[in-house]
């Protein structure tokens, strides 16, 4: 990111006439970041980018109604996340069901391995983000909302038309199944680093 | 306010916040053939037009607007900030809704009972199944969701509260229109509660009760809404409430069941 306010105004202004050029460079401006948060909500890359290009049609159809005060990141990026709840919410079962495979049953075991993972927190985020996309879609929406996206779970059963208490169990059982794949991934380099 | 974030969230939180993927010309080669496509459509592609593709029928209540979509609707926005909401039924009504300030003003209930009709009229060509609520609830599950992109069209950043509401989701049961909160103050928006797709003469009763079970309120008439009253006239205080609806439809009774938030 490192175009400036006046410059993004130039931008809206092109992209208003629909005008290619301008459309390509917010584009291309925002492509990077607002790829990265589609990945996290998206099963697999092809998703992400199928999100990404739904957020950015979205976008330029209603450019017209930003208000130009705001952030404009910050107004494309609740688009594409948006967007991304648009599909999870397309099969609502998905919210409430539990993962199929479980990865594990209760946190006892987890506790004793919760400070070998946080010792070793030098998390390689290609990881994080590949170990979120195995998460189920009810889990991954409500880690993303919590953690990235600063909601309580007050506005996250809101958003997702879940109780409360379902956005709690999924964000615990998110982050319980996000350590077991990433502890996994740590100790399979492990032993691949001899 | 976000709660806290542990040691584990944290870590990823700060890890995610700032990547970012390479940049990869042929998406935006695919983007631009959407875009060629869309502008072949005919009329532009920007602004309001986008609605009027999904099209958006309002049936308003006291400040709560529920939207009901059909594939001819404009929104146009004044000078003055007010909209004016145009919807075309299919059976070529025609109504207006003129909004201030986010309210809306116009009570449409033709508006719903079309929505209601065709849905009955879907569930006949269904071999009559049963399962009308079922239909129901797709309906406005694809309504709810349609009009959550419209208006996400339309708000874009905008993170106030009607937007929030029309995010609502039904749940096992269309929940008939419901507000999930209201506040009784008299400045005309959301004064009061009563699902708004009961209409003037329907059979039904409203039960209104409290964490303890308490029954607070009772009514048979909609024209009687629960205004954060007991019975009795007395002020009720803030809080979250149990409502219960139970609808005579025929031989037939549904019960329908929702929380709502009384804010003081």
């Amino acid at each position: 990111m490192n175009a400036n306010k006046a410059e993004y105004l130039e931008w809206i202004d092109g992209c208003l006439s629909n005008d290619r050029k301008a459309q390509r460079q917010l584009y291309k401006e925002f492509y990077g970041k607002m790829l990265s948060i589609c990945m996290r909500y998206a099963g697999d890359r092809d998703e992400a980018k199928d999100i990404l290009q739904d957020g950015f049609i979205k976008v330029f159809q209603s450019l017209d109604k930003f208000n130009q005060d705001g952030s404009l990141e910050g107004w494309i990026r609740r688009i594409m996340v948006n967007t991304a709840l648009d599909k999870i919410r397309k099969d609502k079962r998905s919210l409430t069901l539990s993962q199929s495979e479980d990865l594990l049953d209760v946190g006892v075991q987890m506790e004793e391995e919760e400070e070998d993972l946080d010792e070793r927190m030098e998390l390689n985020m290609k990881d994080v983000i590949r170990a979120m996309q195995d998460l189920s879609p009810g889990y991954k929406a409500v880690f993303n909302l919590y953690v990235l996206e600063n909601m309580t779970h007050r506005e996250i059963a809101e958003e997702l038309g879940i109780s409360e208490g379902t956005s709690k169990s999924n964000l615990a059982k998110a982050k319980l199944n996000l350590r077991k794949i990433l502890l996994n991934n740590i100790n399979a380099s492990k032993i691949s680093n001899g | 306010m976000a709660e806290k974030l542990d040691l584990f969230e944290l870590s990823i939180k700060r890890g995610l916040e700032n990547a970012e993927e390479a940049w990869n010309e042929s998406d935006w080669n695919s983007m631009e053939k959407r875009l060629d496509g869309l502008a072949g459509e005919g009329a532009s592609a920007l602004g309001s037009s986008f609605l009027s593709n999904f099209g958006l029928a309002a049936a308003a209540l006291a400040g709560l607007a529920i939207f009901y979509l059909n594939p001819a609707t404009t929104i146009e926005e004044h000078d003055d900030h007010s909209e004016l909401v145009q919807i075309e039924m299919s059976h070529d009504d025609r109504a207006e809704i003129d909004s201030k300030n986010n309210a809306l003003l116009i009570d449409t209930n033709s508006i719903l009972e079309s929505v209601m009709d065709s849905n009955q009229d879907k569930a006949a060509a269904n071999n009559n199944l049963p399962a009308l609520t079922k239909a129901e609830e797709a309906r406005i599950i694809s309504i709810n969701e349609r009009l959550r992109e419209a208006v996400e069209a339309k708000a874009g950043n905008n993170d106030s509260s009607e937007k929030r509401f029309t995010t609502r989701y039904v749940g096992k049961h269309f929940d008939l229109g419901a507000l999930r909160s209201f506040s009784p103050n008299n400045d005309g928006v959301r004064d009061f509660f009563i699902p708004i797709t009961l209409k003037e003469g329907d059979l039904f009763v409203m039960s209104i009760t409290d964490d303890a079970g308490h029954l607070i309120f009772r009514t048979k008439n909609v024209s009687k809404p629960w205004v954060g009253e007991n019975n009795a006239g007395k002020t009720i205080s803030a809080g979250d409430y149990s409502w219960e609806v139970i609808v005579q439809k025929g031989t037939k009774k549904e019960i329908f069941k929702g929380v709502v938030t009384l804010e003081r």
